[in-house]
């Protein structure tokens, strides 16, 4: 049975493909199309066909509310093993929106995994892992960079949406945070930064909620071969949960 | 008062236009038909066949067609598209009939009665269907669906010659023994 679209309707729109080698960078455009505003949209999973997901690497990820006729980006990143160069592969986003009882969504979008060529920019090789127990989010950076590499990691920010307090930071290392919306954790030391394949674990956060979500964050690297800062990298994790 | 009739005539081609016009207007170039109901239990999952007429002046791949659910209860309901698993094509002005369109997971712990699912067909060009509405009825756990009106014909068409086919063989002996 055909009806309008009235209430809030969310749809794929075109999608931006990079293919590394060895990771698959999508870039998707997330409309509602509907007459009604849809509030409160989070994302809760992303596949491509049976591809390994790199990120987010956890649920759920808040997308923000969109009016009716606007348009947000989604981005994840998957393994590029196993996908092979011209074909289509079936990218499905699922999540909630609204307040209350959350309505259910779930877009799907064909994708053409393009020949892989090298990323525009360099990117540091490098995640953040975390673990949760009783209200705290305790953090572990890892540098990714091959032996040898000079990129060693200085910086670790990360976006915070529900008042937090930090608790722990490794021993050279300052924090700074208006504990509401960013945590810094900055070395000034160089003894103290993370050379490639090193981790460092420590950084602390509490906060009064229990749930979870997954915010932004960014690692930035110092070069000490040039004394500069080099390549960063952004992507998500999960920290203390907005109110809902 | 009566309009002539070579008037009429040569307002023909005009009117026919509007009519085309608003008819183009009414329909959606995309049309996805599915059931209006299916039924299952909790923990099951079930494949949703339905039709899609292309009247968008392009040639589809299953590939390029897309498909959105919305308005459904995440706790109850995972829909996911199946769509463009199977390669075929979809000429301009053609349809495709009874197509595998998406598999629809009951979790295990719904409980029975009407879920709701709203499904939006929408194509590489942007072209979109209307809103379709299904209705999964999720039945009690243990219950076992009831079979198609066609398996029970048949079911009941062996179970009338099973019966009858003692009383030939004893028509026969009769017959024999006359």
């Amino acid at each position: 049975m055909a009806t309008k679209l009235s209430a809030a309707q969310l749809v794929t729109g075109n999608a931006v493909v990079i293919n590394t080698g060895d990771e698959l960078i999508v870039s998707i455009t997330l409309s509602n199309i509907g007459g009604e505003p849809a509030d409160k949209i989070y994302l809760t999973g992303a596949t491509l066909a049976l591809a390994r997901r790199l990120s987010p690497q956890n649920f759920p990820v808040f997308i923000g509310n969109l009016p009716s006729e606007a348009s947000s980006i989604i981005g994840a990143k998957f393994a590029s093993h196993g996908l092979a160069v011209g074909q289509k592969y079936l990218l499905t986003l699922r999540g909630v929106y609204g307040s209350g009882a959350a309505q259910g969504y779930a877009v799907s979008h064909y994708i053409t995994i393009p020949p892989a060529q090298p990323y525009a920019t360099q990117l540091l090789r490098a995640h953040v892992g975390v673990s949760l127990s009783n209200a705290t989010w305790t953090y572990t950076v890892f540098n990714d960079e091959p032996v040898g590499s000079p990129l060693h990691i200085a910086a670790f920010h990360l976006d915070i949406v529900a008042p937090s307090t930090v608790t722990g930071t490794p021993p050279n290392w300052q924090a700074d945070s208006d504990l509401t919306s960013y945590v810094g954790w900055l070395s000034d030391a160089p003894s103290a930064h993370i050379a490639p394949q090193q981790s460092l674990g420590g950084f602390q956060i509490q906060s009064a909620t229990a749930l979870s979500e997954s915010t932004a964050y960014s690692l930035i690297s110092w070069d000490p071969t040039r004394d500069q800062a080099g390549p960063v990298v952004i992507d998500t994790v999960l920290t203390p949960s907005r109110a809902r | 008062m009566l309009i002539p009739f070579r008037k009429i005539v040569s307002c023909l081609p005009a009117l026919l236009l509007f009519a085309l016009l608003h008819a183009a207007q009414a329909t959606p170039l995309l049309t996805l038909t599915v059931p209006d109901s299916v039924a299952g239990a909790p923990g099951a999952s079930i494949t949703v066949t339905g039709d899609i007429i292309n009247r968008t002046n392009a040639d589809l791949a299953s590939t390029d067609l897309f498909l959105d659910f919305s308005h459904f209860d995440p706790g109850q309901l995972s829909p996911l598209q199946v769509l463009g698993l199977a390669s075929f094509d979809i000429p301009s002005f053609s349809f495709m009939h009874d197509v595998a369109l998406f598999t629809i997971d009951i979790a295990p712990a719904s409980m029975p009665g009407p879920q709701p699912l709203d499904i939006l067909l929408q194509d590489v060009n942007g072209n979109f269907s209307g809103l379709a509405t299904l209705t999964v009825q999720v039945q009690p756990a243990g219950t076992v669906p009831e079979p198609p009106t066609l398996a029970l014909v048949l079911a009941g068409a062996c179970a009338f010659i099973r019966l009858c086919r003692p009383q030939i063989r004893k028509g026969e002996r009769h017959g024999n023994q006359a």
